[in-house]
């Protein structure tokens, strides 16, 4: 008895100041927690809440203009003037990617469903260096603050790192491993992609966009790549839902790709789309492939990847709206 | 697995439960396997490195022990110090002293081998590796003086070694400190784990509000000082002993309260640092252990405070040099140590302080001037890791950032942190809670609680001193 009355007031105390705090932190400080570590929560509602008849799901390349571009709409703005009738948004932010895409989907509201979801397969992203980005903790931690919780719960998971948290430092050596030692799918003196980048460097013609292209490029997708299953989870997730759902290819830069870095690398690339189209010709998502609709002068002169000046962005949205009217009608079937 | 993670949440209890469920007589098993546990959630392949170190420990004080030939006795000890400094050096100043030269970089190009090492060394720094190693040591040298007796099982020595809450930070413990309480039968009171509540509340407080906050706030401008004001630079100066503080007390005041659970009293490691008026009383109250450790290990054994000048001045400056060389293998830190060393010296043969003599208020406040001042510098050294970017902090340019914006998350904790030490002082939380009022303790943990729940950091900043 003496235990209890010790106890019980005690414990009635605190759960009656973690009621107060709670209210207390959703009021006057969640709001700014959300602004500054959980905007992914508002994207996706304002996204959700415009009820668009398509979502285009895609990282930085939506967005990102080239500074001396004059029409800096993203390529899903560019989409919208294409399609005319059909109501289009986007959900983009810089290294997003499918895991994230995913969450994003389990979090539509139970009365909209889009007419279509339109998803970049963005190539990049199912190599190391995308899949243990920098960015990749604060985005985990984002996710933390979008569900149903009380406030003060999902502070205290972020606090706590209660998401999938990898130090910094343990995915710079995940980066630095599979870069020295993981080894490539040809038989010659370049087996690794340290190996590789280290020929580039040493050649006379050196252009670090090649050595980074490499780096970020140089690897072969399997089935038991990360990304590659977040993307099937997502085809689950949509056949259930009945939500039709197409993949679009990006282009990217393969004619800088074999001058800079060479022949061999642009080869991978394509191996990497053949892959892609061959596994998910096998479920209901349709893929669109424009890996090589456009040539080196549409990309970003200074970037190795999927960034295009605003005609490069203006060729996409052009070839895919083109392919969506031909796909819209197919899933109308669905 | 950090203190500061859901995991750790979940690891305790069930780790107490589990310890507290078990027969007295088996309760120190459960815990060596919990506390090696603990260690391989860094990695598992740390565990053989601590391993390594424990049994060949074990093997070579006790036959230091057994031996009566002082030659044998001496190389025993001798094999004992190479086979834990050589994984010591080889780990965390490979790369400083190998690894970072041009002709092994060309060497790691060419040759896949040297470039696993390079690899293995550059980002396998096993996590405690200096703090562990420093235990062992002190283990096998008292054995070798005879100050204490060897441990006969392996095992029991094993949890010396490996006893979680300490195990990769430290407080570094003494084996007639640690042992002894670990073995020792322990009926659990509420009283212990009230105490130890208390004070790892506090400690995830510094930790978690504090320290955390401040190093968001400082990283940038550590990061790239030629944009800052020279006031904001040395604010972040300033702003950084205060995180390394917090962060390192924070850590250590969790550790202390953890092993309290379990019966253990650690030794504290902090007692007011930033309220010293000379230098000796600022290391007599900054990470106690490792400055004990130092001071038995190196300081007197090369002569210490009752040689010649020469021998004194030479123990000091090799002392704080290793000093900071254990922080790791960056020119910056042999710098910081070499730099306290220095003033050490100074302080100590122009302005030292009589025993007994009580300073007046104007000296009192010059001398904590002059104190913090090298601190701080110390701090700068410390937290640059380029030395090119000292001479940043001492320009500015015209277009530099000279506006800041404070955050409440900062300055509110900030605030509290001085109150915090003011009140506290050279107390650890529980010891000043002892005679407090029901109210006044509440009144502290509720406050403690709401800035934990409210204003913890959620960024990645992993504790400073796991880094070493």
């Amino acid at each position: 008895m003496k235990k209890v009355n010790y106890f019980i007031p005690r414990i009635l105390v605190l759960l009656v100041f973690a009621v107060i705090i709670s209210i207390f932190y959703e009021y006057f400080l969640y709001p700014k927690t959300i602004q500054t570590e959980g905007w992914l929560k508002t994207m996706g509602k304002n996204t959700f809440s415009k009820k668009p008849d398509i979502i285009y799901f895609s990282a930085s390349p939506n967005a990102a203009y080239f500074e001396r571009d004059l029409d800096k709409r993203s390529i899903a703005q560019k989409i919208q003037s294409y399609l005319k009738v059909d109501k289009i948004e986007a959900m983009d932010t810089g290294a997003i990617h499918a895991g994230i895409f995913l969450h994003a989907l389990q979090q539509m509201p139970s009365d909209y469903k889009p007419k279509l979801i339109v998803m970049d397969l963005n190539l990049r992203s199912f190599g190391n260096m995308w899949i243990q980005s920098g960015l990749e903790n604060g985005l985990q931690r984002n996710l933390v603050y979008w569900n149903n919780y009380p406030g003060i719960i999902n502070r205290i998971r972020a606090s706590l790192k209660n998401y999938s948290y990898i130090p910094y430092h343990e995915r710079s050596e995940l980066i630095q491993y599979d870069e020295k030692f993981k080894k490539l799918p040809f038989k010659d003196s370049c087996q690794t992609i340290k190996k590789w980048t280290d020929s580039i460097r040493n050649k006379p013609s050196f252009d670090p966009i090649g050595a980074e292209m490499v780096i970020h490029f140089g690897f072969k997708i399997d089935k038991k790549n990360q990304m590659l299953l977040e993307y099937d989870k997502i085809v689950k997730y949509c056949t259930s839902k009945q939500i039709p759902i197409i993949f679009l290819i990006l282009p990217e830069n393969l004619e800088g790709m074999s001058l800079k870095a060479g022949e061999k690398l642009k080869k991978l690339c394509i191996q990497n789309v053949t892959f892609l189209q061959k596994h998910f010709s096998k479920t209901n998502a349709q893929v669109i492939n424009d890996v090589d609709m456009l040539n080196a002068s549409y990309f970003f002169e200074d970037f190795p990847t999927e960034h295009y000046k605003s005609d490069g962005r203006e060729q996409v949205a052009k070839s895919v709206s083109k392919q969506l009217k031909n796909k819209l009608i197919k899933t109308k079937n669905l | 697995m950090l203190f500061t993670t859901l995991d750790f949440f979940i690891f305790l209890p069930i780790v107490l439960i589990g310890y507290y469920a078990i027969n007295q007589k088996y309760r120190w098993i459960f815990l060596l396997i919990a506390s090696y546990f603990f260690y391989a959630g860094w990695k598992m392949s740390y565990l053989g490195l601590i391993v390594f170190s424990t049994v060949i420990d074990y093997f070579a004080s006790n036959l230091i022990y057994k031996a009566k030939n002082q030659i044998r006795r001496r190389w025993l000890l001798a094999l004992s110090l190479v086979s834990n400094f050589s994984l010591l050096i080889l780990f965390k100043y490979f790369h400083f002293l190998i690894g970072g030269s041009s002709w092994f970089k060309h060497l790691a190009n060419t040759n896949d081998d040297a470039m696993w090492l390079q690899f293995v060394f550059e980002y396998g720094i096993p996590v405690g590796i200096s703090f562990y190693t420093f235990q062992s040591v002190s283990y096998t040298v008292d054995v070798y003086r005879r100050r204490i007796e060897p441990e006969n099982n392996l095992a029991k020595f094993a949890l010396y070694i490996t006893f979680f809450p300490q195990l990769v930070a430290g407080p570094i413990e003494r084996y007639e400190h640690l042992h002894p309480q670990i073995f020792k039968k322990f009926k659990p009171k509420w009283e212990h784990f009230r105490t130890g509540l208390q004070i790892m509340l506090c400690g995830f407080f510094l930790k978690m509000t504090i320290a955390d906050n401040i190093g968001t706030f400082v990283a940038p401008i550590f990061e790239q000082p030629e944009y800052y004001s020279i006031f904001i630079k040395w604010s972040a100066v300033v702003l950084f002993g205060i995180q390394i503080y917090t962060d390192f007390n924070g850590y250590t005041l969790i550790a202390i309260g953890c092993a309290q659970f379990f019966g253990v009293q650690l030794m504290n490691n902090f007692q007011l640092p930033y309220g010293s008026y000379s230098l000796k009383e600022f290391w007599s109250r900054w990470h106690i252990s490792l400055s004990t450790w130092f001071r038995d290990y190196v300081y007197i054994p090369l002569g210490g405070s009752k040689s010649n000048k020469f021998r004194w001045f030479l123990a000091i400056f090799a002392t704080f040099f290793l000093s900071g060389l254990w922080h790791g293998a960056m020119v910056n830190f042999i710098y910081w140590g070499i730099l306290h060393g220095v003033y050490y010296l100074i302080e100590q043969a122009f302005f030292p302080v009589k025993k007994g003599r009580i300073l007046p208020l104007w000296e009192k406040v010059v001398r904590w001037i002059f104190t913090m001042s090298v601190v701080s510098f110390g701090w700068l050294l410390f937290r640059i890791d380029q030395m090119r970017k000292v001479k940043l902090f001492f320009t500015s340019t015209l277009n530099s950032i000279s506006d800041i914006n404070f955050e409440y998350s900062l300055y509110i904790p900030l605030v509290l942190f001085i109150v915090y030490e003011l009140i506290i002082r050279k107390n650890r939380p529980d010891e000043f809670l002892a005679n407090k009022s029901l109210l006044t303790r509440w009144t502290m943990y509720l406050i403690l609680i709401s800035y934990i729940l409210l204003f913890a950091n959620t960024g990645d900043l992993p504790f400073i001193y796991f880094q070493f």
